[in-house]
């Protein structure tokens, strides 16, 4: 019992994990229909960006959020307006070379500059951990749940109770009719592409808690992503906060019912299964 | 002057350009005109740093066999020549390098690149062009082919790893420092290094099943996203010993799940992980008393490895605390031994010199480099075991007569 839910509550929080680093995804893909394959960039950069400061300054990860989120959203918006709005009304497929092809020249960048070693940071709390009765429980895996929650919450409060939330799920529904009503589509779409990016680089700062980087890092967690997003519903925020959470269960109970190797095949199946699932429900 | 796109001149001009491309800039050390060696290495890209540590490697033994005079080939001296390209990292720009290096270049011989998967992909080259090749960069026994006459390893192999851990363990036993039989937890990444550092475990288990029992034998994938579950796995089987074959990333993480899972083993090795300073600096003092296997150590008592090191940290600083530069001068003053005793460039001469080699003088650990046929020419020389001690050094425990003291053993369960 004790092995069952001390893999359950490490399901629970690598899953938040899963979802905290979706929400950027799922929100772009929502207002803008474009699936952002520079999310990995940004991710990676959130890292560097922490590891950095930590290493050179000595401040916190969690700190740095106040470096990276505002960072994140202003790369984001610069992005969005310096070449995505150029190409709002090319095929899917040119925007997704396109964002391709600013991950590869971020990728190439880190190497240039921080070469392809593995960095990862250490602080006071990275290996310390709570024990709730039989079960052991990492902090730092803990305070990037909490966040994750509330970046869950506070993405939901400025989605439904602000202005501005109002306009990016008004132009989601319709773009059209959107502008028809006066809501200026081209600063919603700037403003989207701000916040996934914002919400891209936060997570990868949460996840220097943890994880070390190479310049690599954006694809081992991208298809992550992707398989999280588009298990809770391509624009839905809270199906991505469950997704994630089902997906990180579902991968530890998994590895340590049946076999580790199959950790990672899980995510795939799971993906597979979703699309398929989708196909059915749109047809019928 | 009219360049015809079909003229020879521009044919040369555009496999110029497309070289220039691909591979980046090229290096050279030594006087032009003399004996070219060459090599094709990861001076960028992801292997970028280690790349870097083989490149000082190569660039000291030649540097040191020019300061000796050279060496005479078909009666006359001759400098050596060391001319390097940067294959970016890229397993699929590296072989049209070493062709470039032989059909264009001129050079005698090969050394390595690295990382197995680039090796691996490399040694396709030499085999074809009858090449002799010094591979310092991969250990995996797949590099090294059946028919093999071409490739020589001055790396261990990974079962080496395992087995001398293994060797380290049982010798432990044997002075009643730990109880046999021991329980094994084994966990290894799924790819050729974790396959061939399982075979190495239960090669040695096999040979001697009174003095160890494998609780736990599970593979893990490259880059897991979370090492918890299998961290829980170990706990739940009660084992005494804990090892792990696995890459910095998975390492780091499953370190960590380790410590925060609390557990605690007579001994926890990761394979070759632990002294590396990006681990300090991952981890902090949760790796102190890890034990690793290393195909070198700077506290080695050897003479040449004495003067490797005041070599290496008078030239690039210290401490060096990393084993790629020293195999890499370790492997390129080998490939010069043999080309020197071959008294001649002609390929075939030198890689019977290589297959004949023997330098009793080596700064690996057995103090001998020599590439034995039945094992396909790959060095068979145990690893050295190293400990992490609490102040940020590290200790050899093993073999005895290279120890500087007594391995710590864990509480256990």
């Amino acid at each position: 019992m004790t092995d069952f839910l001390s893999v359950l509550v490490s399901g629970v929080l690598v899953g938040t994990v899963y979802a905290y680093m979706a929400y950027g995804l799922g929100l772009i893909y929502g207002v803008l229909r474009v699936v952002n394959l520079a999310h990995g960039a940004f991710l990676t950069l959130g890292v560097y960006v922490t590891w950095w400061l930590h290493f050179t300054f000595g401040i916190d990860p969690l700190v740095s959020l106040l470096v990276t989120a505002p960072l994140g959203f202003g790369l984001g918006a610069a992005v969005e307006r310096t070449l995505v709005f150029r190409l709002r009304d090319s095929p899917p497929v040119t925007t997704l070379l396109l964002l391709f092809g600013v991950w590869l020249i971020v990728r190439n960048v880190l190497y240039l500059v921080f070469g392809g070693t593995d960095r990862s940071l250490l602080t006071s709390y990275s290996l310390e951990s709570l024990a709730l009765g039989p079960v052991t429980l990492s902090i730092p895996r803990i305070v990037v749940s909490a966040f994750s929650l509330l970046g869950f919450v506070a993405l939901a409060f400025v989605l439904k109770r602000t202005w501005a939330g109002l306009a990016l799920r008004a132009v989601a529904q319709d773009r059209g009719a959107a502008a028809l009503s006066g809501i200026p589509v081209d600063r919603v779409w700037a403003t989207a592409f701000g916040i996934g990016s914002a919400l891209a680089m936060s997570a990868g700062t949460l996840m220097s808690l943890f994880y070390s980087v190479t310049p690599e890092f954006g694809a081992r967690f991208l298809l992550k992503s992707f398989c999280v997003v588009v298990l809770g519903g391509l624009t839905n925020i809270g199906g991505i906060l469950v997704a994630g959470i089902g997906l990180g269960v579902a991968e530890d109970l998994t590895a340590f019912y049946i076999h580790t190797g199959f950790r990672d095949v899980v995510s795939f199946l799971v993906l597979v299964a979703a699309l398929v699932m989708r196909r059915v429900d749109a047809e019928g | 002057m009219v360049l015809r796109f079909n003229s020879p001149r521009f044919a040369l001009l555009a496999f110029s350009a497309l070289f220039a491309a691909i591979g980046g800039t090229v290096a050279c050390g030594g006087e032009e005109g003399g004996l070219r060696i060459g090599a094709a290495l990861p001076l960028s890209g992801k292997h970028a740093n280690v790349g870097g540590f083989f490149r000082n490697g190569y660039e000291l033994a030649v540097a040191e066999a020019n300061a000796a005079g050279g060496i005479e080939i078909e009666g006359q001296r001759q400098s050596i020549e060391l001319v390097l390209y940067d294959d970016k990292s890229d397993a699929s720009i590296s072989p049209s390098l070493l062709e470039r290096l032989i059909a264009v270049d001129g050079v005698a011989a090969l050394l390595s690149g690295y990382s197995t998967p680039l090796v691996q992909a490399q040694v396709i080259v030499p085999m074809r062009r009858g090449v002799p090749f010094m591979n310092a960069g991969g250990a995996s026994q797949a590099i090294f082919r059946e028919g093999n006459e071409w490739v020589f390893g001055a790396l261990s192999p990974v079962e080496s790893l395992a087995s001398t851990t293994l060797e380290w363990l049982m010798w432990e036993q044997d002075h009643d420092r730990l109880p046999a039989p021991l329980r094994v937890a084994m966990v290894w990444q799924n790819t050729d290094h974790g396959r061939e550092y399982r075979t190495g475990v239960h090669t040695v288990i096999e040979r001697h099943p009174d003095r160890f029992t494998i609780v736990l034998d599970e593979s893990f994938e490259h880059l897991s996203s979370d090492h918890t579950s299998l961290i829980v796995k170990v706990r739940s089987v009660e084992s005494d010993v804990f090892l792990s074959d696995a890459h910095e990333p998975d390492f780091l993480l499953q370190h960590r799940a380790y410590v925060e899972q609390g557990l605690n083993h007579v001994a926890v090795s990761y394979g070759a992980r632990g002294p590396e300073r990006s681990v300090r600096e991952g981890l902090g003092e949760a790796v102190a008393h890890l034990v690793s296997a290393q195909w070198w150590t700077r506290d080695l008592p050897y003479e040449r490895s004495r003067q490797f090191v005041e070599l290496y940290e008078g030239e690039h600083g210290g401490p060096v605390t990393e084993y790629y530069p020293a195999v890499a001068y370790e492997a390129a003053r080998g490939l010069i031994a043999a080309i020197a005793r071959a008294g001649s460039t002609e390929p075939a001469a030198v890689r019977d010199a290589l297959m004949a080699l023997d330098l009793e003088d080596s700064l690996l650990p057995g103090g001998r480099l020599h590439f034995p046929a039945d094992s396909r020419y790959q060095i068979r020389n145990r690893c050295v075991i190293v400990q992490n001690l609490p102040d940020g050094g590290t200790r050899i425990v093993f073999p005895p007569e290279a120890a500087d003291g007594p391995a710590y053993l864990g509480p256990g369960r």
